[in-house]
């Protein structure tokens, strides 16, 4: 193997921290409007196993918004994080990205897309009180060139704050 | 892959109507998985009905859930989290990706590409809305790309691998027998 072309794809794959992530605000594709809930909610969390970090924050967050963890309580709040593919508009446009990045080592930055989507829940007994849908979209850059930004936009400081905002929101619609 | 579990054939019967909600199985290869593990529920005849979940208008209801970890691509690829995740979280993992990758780029693909990939498939029974018990299986996969999985393409277990997905799915049954009262 050409010696330039490894040390291109060694700088490539270091780029993965110099990376950049670009905040969305979340986007409703499942509206509801909710009556106030109850103060005492049981919580359940779903599709966090891997996202651990975010949980626990976003669980503070909703602790805080006023509302109380309660195991006996009647009302259930469920949040459901899911990731989802993406699929780019201009998918030729996007591989062509992939090669100039590639064969930069990086300079030229590659960007991707992440999907998420975020479902809060909420019931009584058997009744379904209400259930709104977000999706979190984040857009993300990587290449040597983002070194000196890579701090001020990591990206899961981004997607934290996507998934935060989600919550805030949702509360909105009441 | 890890031991395969042993699932017993004979699976008690219950005599109730059962609905099922699928969360986080989101491509192609997913659904594959996710058929087989409703394969295995209605063969096993377990329940009256089994039908999926709309509005919560029935009394039992099973979560079928997938949490998947992140995992490098072979160069880069479309990661489904955000990109800075594997650095962040599994820093020990992500040096010996690196570490990997040039090896198998320094020794033109002798050495192979590894890509391990951890799924946990948890099962929820719930009643109403009130959590009845929980169970989690993992499966751990290992993915070889180079000259010699090349040249053992024959061995691969894909197949087996779809079977395990069915197995947990008999095993969650016997697990759970206790919690549908």
């Amino acid at each position: 193997m050409n010696k330039k072309i490894f040390l291109s794809l060694i700088g490539f794959l270091f780029n993965l921290i110099n990376c950049a992530g670009i905040y969305n605000e979340p986007v409703f594709i499942n509206k509801q409007k909710t009556n106030s809930i109850q103060k005492n909610i049981r919580l359940e969390f779903t599709g966090f196993y891997f996202y651990e970090k975010e949980l626990n924050l976003l669980k503070s967050e909703i602790l805080n918004s006023g509302l109380r963890e309660n195991a006996n309580s009647p009302i259930l709040l469920e949040v459901i994080l899911e990731e989802k593919e993406y699929f780019y508009k201009y998918k030729s446009l996007h591989f062509v990205n992939l090669i100039a990045s590639l064969f930069t080592a990086g300079i030229i930055p590659y960007y991707t897309i992440t999907k998420h989507e975020i479902t809060y829940r909420v019931s009584e007994g058997k009744k379904e009180i209400s259930s709104s849908k977000l999706v979190l979209e984040l857009d993300q850059l990587r290449g040597l060139s983002l070194l000196p930004i890579t701090s001020f936009f990591w990206p899961s400081s981004a997607f934290d704050k996507s998934i935060l905002d989600s919550w805030k929101m949702r509360g909105d619609t009441k | 892959m890890g031991s395969r579990p042993v699932a017993n054939q004979n699976i008690p019967k219950v005599d109730k109507d059962i609905t099922y909600e699928l969360i986080g199985w989101k491509d192609k290869e997913n659904k594959i998985k996710a058929t087989e593990i409703l394969k295995a529920l209605h063969r096993a005849e377990k329940f009256k009905t089994i039908s999926h979940f709309v509005k919560s208008d029935s009394e039992w209801k099973i979560q079928i859930i997938l949490d998947e970890s992140p995992q490098l691509a072979i160069l880069l690829g479309e990661p489904v989290q955000p990109v800075s995740w594997v650095a962040e979280k599994r820093p020990g993992r992500y040096s010996l990706y690196i570490l990997n990758r040039v090896l198998s780029a320094a020794t033109r693909l002798v050495i192979p590409v590894f890509q391990v990939k951890e799924e946990i498939i948890t099962f929820r029974v719930w009643k109403q809305n009130v959590k009845k018990a929980e169970y989690s299986y993992p499966v751990e996969t290992i993915r070889a790309f180079g000259w010699i999985s090349l040249a053992l393409t024959f061995f691969d277990d894909k197949k087996e691998i779809e079977t395990i997905y069915s197995d947990y799915a008999l095993l969650f049954l016997i697990d759970s027998e206790k919690n549908y009262e």
